[in-house]
């Protein structure tokens, strides 16, 4: 049970990342962003590729697999709003130009990360005096330090300027603002955090697999719509914690389903469709009882 | 300070051609403030659009402290000219703070990754929170969304105008209020205007709002200027004179009429 809560809670904060660039997406630019289900997977790809053949320490390919990601999001934004496709759709292309562009990366469909200096195995030979705990303080103070300097970055003047634009189009570009930038600046952020997360995910878990990015998107929101129903706050600070406090609930949630499923005859593969369900009863719930609110002040 | 030269707006629409605005010249030094009346669709706000750079000129050019800005992008155009839109909803930043939005109008133009709010900052908004005398420098920390319209709108006046514009658009910034804060907004609008010297258009549906405020008035109509008034011409002049300036150019219009009855 002890080793279970660890893991969940490890994976909790590695998976959180990417909850936070569904955040900046999702909550900050009002932008419902597919293209995660795609970075997710190019960070793992990135990361794993460079860790095998690049020679690469297994700390800067973070940050390599984050520049990755941002390009990918980039991408996203141009044919937004460039080009005018619809935020929905043009999310979804890049996810399937992804699909290939991930299989160029890794060659094959798996990557095995099998006898490679993982960020877990250094830090699990460095850190050893924490015994089991190693690998938990590393990803915490990794993601916790990530969730520190978007906090300083929404709260610079760029970072209002993207807020606003969230919030109001017409009112930041009265105030002299290029909306259009402002997109292209939160998607890349959101998507170079997603692949950062990815390439944690793959360090973490040994492997990288075209597949692991699917529902990133459910997933994310997931943590996002948790979070934010246990923590009301305008404040940045509070927003970002309520993210990653609704991604580690749902990660202890998933491994006791795991865990305990099968006695009401749940089975792993269940997993997706029951997250999918509990995001959609997260989001309808709040507009029903609105619905019944207003019928009542109508009487 | 601001000049339009000969512009023309011609929306097309499949088959469909709209003329909403038909070669227009105006001309405003420093200061002036010139206020627009006219029917539904006459072109009020598509005149107000093509000089904020939301929509650019079919032809004519537009000239802003003798720079030609035809052309140029709503958000550029924006460093040097503040606009206030009916919905409060439009003009404020919903889920951010009232300090916050403040903050956003410390700027015209580009961001860079300094602190948007630092602690002087905020005291120095507070200040000027506490001239407008709404009681909005007690709660700076108050999600915007909260605010009434008319606090709102306020608070978009101080936003438009704390980086003094070159010039100031109003586009029935009062027409969404009740009688008592929309007569609140004049006045502080007013103020506003007079102490910086802004040059400004208000685009007005209130008759006795457009004679009593400014010292220029158009009168527009299928996207033409029909009749102008200026100075001691405007100052004289009658809702009633307004209402008969509107019958001999056959313009009708529901509420034209109300004011006749009323």
């Amino acid at each position: 049970m002890g080793s279970l809560l660890i893991h969940a809670i490890e994976q909790g904060l590695a998976y959180g990342i990417a909850a936070l660039g569904v955040f900046v997406t999702y909550r900050v630019l009002k932008f419902p962003d597919l293209t995660v289900d795609g970075s997710f997977v190019t960070g793992a790809a990135i990361a794993s590729l460079l860790l095998i053949h690049g020679g690469i320490d297994p700390f800067s390919v973070l940050l390599l697999a984050f520049a990755a990601g941002a390009v990918a999001g980039l991408v996203t934004g141009i044919l937004n709003t460039r080009f005018g496709i619809t935020n929905l759709l043009a999310g979804v292309l890049t996810m399937i130009m992804l699909y290939s562009i991930n299989l160029r990366i890794m060659g094959r469909p798996n990557l095995s990360l099998l006898r490679i200096p993982t960020a877990m195995r250094v830090i699990d030979s460095a850190w050893s005096s924490l015994g089991p705990l190693a690998i938990l303080a590393f990803i915490g103070v990794l993601t916790l330090g990530v969730k520190l300097l978007l906090d300083v970055f929404l709260r610079t003047e760029l970072g209002f300027a993207l807020r606003a634009t969230g919030d109001s189009e017409a009112m930041i570009t009265a105030q002299g603002v290029n909306t259009n930038s402002m997109k292209l600046l939160g998607l890349a952020l959101s998507n170079g955090l997603v692949a950062l997360s990815g390439a944690l995910v793959a360090q973490y878990g040994g492997f990288a697999d075209v597949g692991m990015g699917i529902g990133t998107i459910v997933t994310g929101l997931a943590a996002v719509i948790v979070g934010g129903t246990l923590i009301r706050s305008s404040r940045v600070g509070w927003m970002t914690t309520s993210v990653l406090v609704g991604s580690l609930i749902y990660r202890i949630a998933v491994a006791l389903a795991l865990r305990y499923g099968h006695v009401v005859g749940f089975q792993p593969s269940d997993l997706k469709l029951i997250t999918a369900i509990l995001v959609v009863l997260a989001l309808v719930i709040p507009r029903l009882r609105e619905q019944r609110l207003r019928k009542v002040s109508a009487c | 300070m601001l000049r339009l030269e000969g512009v023309s707006k011609t929306f097309q629409t499949g088959a469909d051609r709209v003329e909403a605005i038909q070669r227009i010249d105006i001309q405003l030094e420093r200061g002036d403030f010139l206020t627009i009346i006219g029917s539904n669709g006459a072109g009020k706000s598509t005149l107000l659009n093509l000089i904020a750079g939301t929509f650019q000129p079919t032809t004519g050019r537009i000239l802003l402290g003798g720079k030609d800005v035809t052309g140029q992008s709503a958000h550029r155009r924006a460093r040097r000219i503040g606009r206030i839109v009916q919905d409060p909803l439009a003009g404020t930043a919903p889920t951010m703070t009232v300090a916050e939005n403040l903050a956003l109008a410390m700027k015209r133009g580009g961001r860079s990754l300094r602190p948007a709010l630092p602690r002087r900052a905020r005291r120095r908004l507070r200040d000027r929170l506490a001239a407008l005398n709404v009681g909005l420098e007690e709660r700076m920390s108050c999600p915007a969304s909260l605010l009434s319209g008319g606090e709102r709108q306020a608070l978009t006046v101080l936003m438009a105008t704390l980086v003094p514009p070159d010039v100031l658009l109003l586009d029935e910034h009062t027409a969404a209020l009740d009688p008592r804060n929309g007569a609140m907004i004049t006045n502080l609008t007013r103020q506003f205007v007079e102490r910086l010297e802004l040059t400004t258009l208000m685009v007005t549906h209130n008759m006795e709002q457009a004679i009593d405020v400014g010292n220029g008035l158009i009168m527009m109509h299928k996207g033409e200027i029909i009749h102008e008034l200026h100075g001691a011409e405007k100052q004289s002049a009658t809702v009633s004179e307004l209402v008969d300036l509107f019958v001999e150019h056959h313009v009708v219009d529901d509420e034209l009429l109300l004011e006749r009855v009323c």
